[in-house]
Parts: structure tokens; C-alpha cells; sequence
């Protein structure tokens, strides 16, 4: 059995963990997205939108799983998808969230080229 | 709801250097440099790639009827026979521990990085292992 201890990065490389996640946080694509959350959470009308929104996507799934939707689960999911697609707040995070997403993703990929193997793929094992 | 934004992020120097810095530390570590031993020794060890290659073989030949529950108990003990060869292949064996530790490691700065920018730093979209 390996010791808890073997797990923790050594302290060079925790320096450098911290090193890249302070430029993280700098870079834009980050830096971006935590203005838009705050801007998400600063308003009350777009989150109650996007719970509302979240609760109906998942209620819809459920019903498509048991062959249960009616046309007025249709339409009621499209009437709120298009009222959440034209609130500029909820679009602002979403497309920072995925901006977000992928820059960390080539991240990612920056540092499996260096090293030689996935680290992607190491780093995420076991979480399926 | 999606949203459709294709535009390639740009990694800025400051960070491309903390990526290159993190890179060097983690290739620094024992836990790197044992599977870098691990990972040649495999490349080079012809019964090991003999016993992955017989039990590759034979699972796909059986695929099908192991699938459909089909199989004899002869076959399935002939697989189970060659499996264990491949896992119990010191090479492999120890190909297959450094790598957990390797994978370790990365988990644990993937984490601390996750935790620090909160959002999850490492995500496989390529589908789930195996």
C-alpha cells in the first residue's frame, strides 16, 4: 500500500502548482469568467431564470425517459430557452464558462506536449 | 442551452512560462522518472508485448460469444489464464504501478490547481477510461 505522503507533490513542485494557478487566475479567459459569475450572481431575475431553466431541462429529461412528453413541455422548455437565450447576463457566463473551459483544456495540452504523455488523461483517472 | 464559441484561446507568455515550469518540476519528480524506466523497459521487453498481444488476441477472438454470455468455461479460464499472465508480468506489473503513482501525482496538483481557480482543471472529454 503506498503512503498518503508519496501523493503530495513535493515543494518544488507545489511552488510551481502555485505559480501556474496565481497566471491562471491573471489570464483573461479566467479573469473573464469570474466577472461574469459575479455579474451572474449579482442578479437575482437571471438566476431565478437559469434555476427555473435548470429544473425544466431536467424535468424534460425524465419525461423523455418515460415517453411522457406532451407538446406543452415542449413549448414551455422553448418559450424559457429563448427567454434565458436573450438574457445577456446568463449568455455573458455561459460563453465565459466555455471560453473558461477550453482554455484550460490547451492548458492541458500545452503541458502533455512537453512532458510526453497525457496528462489530461493521468491527472482525471479514477474520476470516471 | 449552448452557446457556439469557437474562437482559440490564446495562452499569454506569463502563463505559457508557469505551464513550462509546472511541466519541469513534474518531469523533476522520482515518480516521472520511474515511469519513464517503466515505459522503455515495456518497450523493450519482448515476452512482455508476447504476453499483451496473446491475451489481446484471444479476447477478440472471444468478444463476440463472451459478449452474448456464449463462451465455454474453457475458454473463459484461458482468457483468465492469459490475463493474468499480462498482469503478472514483472515489466507490466511495475509499468502498471508506476504509472498509478504517476496518475497519483497528477491528481493531487490537478486538485490543488481545481481548488485554487475553482473550476476543475483536468477533465477528460474523451470519454471514460478502458
Amino acid at each position: 500500500m503506498m503512503k498518503m505522503t508519496e501523493h503530495m507533490p513535493p515543494a518544488a513542485l507545489r511552488t510551481s502548482v502555485e505559480g501556474l494557478a496565481t497566471s491562471l487566475l491573471e489570464a483573461e479567459p479566467i479573469a473573464t469568467y469570474y466577472r461574469a459569475r459575479r455579474r451572474l450572481e449579482q442578479d437575482t431575475e437571471a438566476q431565478t431564470l437559469l434555476a427555473e431553466y435548470t429544473r425544466m431541462q431536467s424535468d424534460f429529461r425524465v419525461k423523455q425517459v418515460h415517453g411522457t412528453i406532451t407538446q406543452e413541455d415542449i413549448d414551455s422548455l422553448k418559450a424559457l430557452d429563448q427567454k434565458v437565450r436573450a438574457s445577456e447576463v446568463i449568455m455573458e457566463y455561459a460563453t465565459a464558462q466555455q471560453v473558461a473551459v477550453m482554455f484550460l483544456t490547451y492548458v492541458n495540452a500545452e503541458i502533455s506536449e512537453l512532458l510526453g504523455v497525457d496528462f489530461t488523461a493521468l491527472a482525471s483517472a479514477g474520476s470516471c | 442551452m449552448t452557446t457556439e464559441h469557437r474562437t482559440e484561446p490564446v495562452i499569454s507568455p506569463a502563463v505559457s512560462d508557469a505551464i513550462r515550469e509546472f511541466a519541469a518540476a513534474l518531469y523533476g519528480t522520482p515518480q516521472f522518472a520511474l515511469f519513464e524506466e517503466y515505459a522503455r523497459a515495456l518497450q523493450n521487453d519482448e515476452s512482455a508485448n508476447e504476453a499483451i498481444r496473446a491475451y489481446e488476441n484471444k479476447r477478440r477472438s472471444l468478444q463476440l460469444m463472451l459478449q452474448l454470455n456464449a463462451g465455454t468455461e474453457e475458454q473463459q479460464s484461458e482468457l483468465e489464464q492469459l490475463r493474468r499472465a499480462v498482469f503478472e508480468h514483472p515489466t507490466i506489473h511495475g509499468y502498471i504501478q508506476a504509472q498509478e503513482r504517476l496518475a497519483a501525482l497528477c491528481q493531487a496538483t490537478a486538485n490543488i490547481l481545481s481548488e485554487r481557480i475553482g473550476l476543475p482543471f483536468s477533465v477528460n472529454r474523451s470519454g471514460c477510461c478502458g
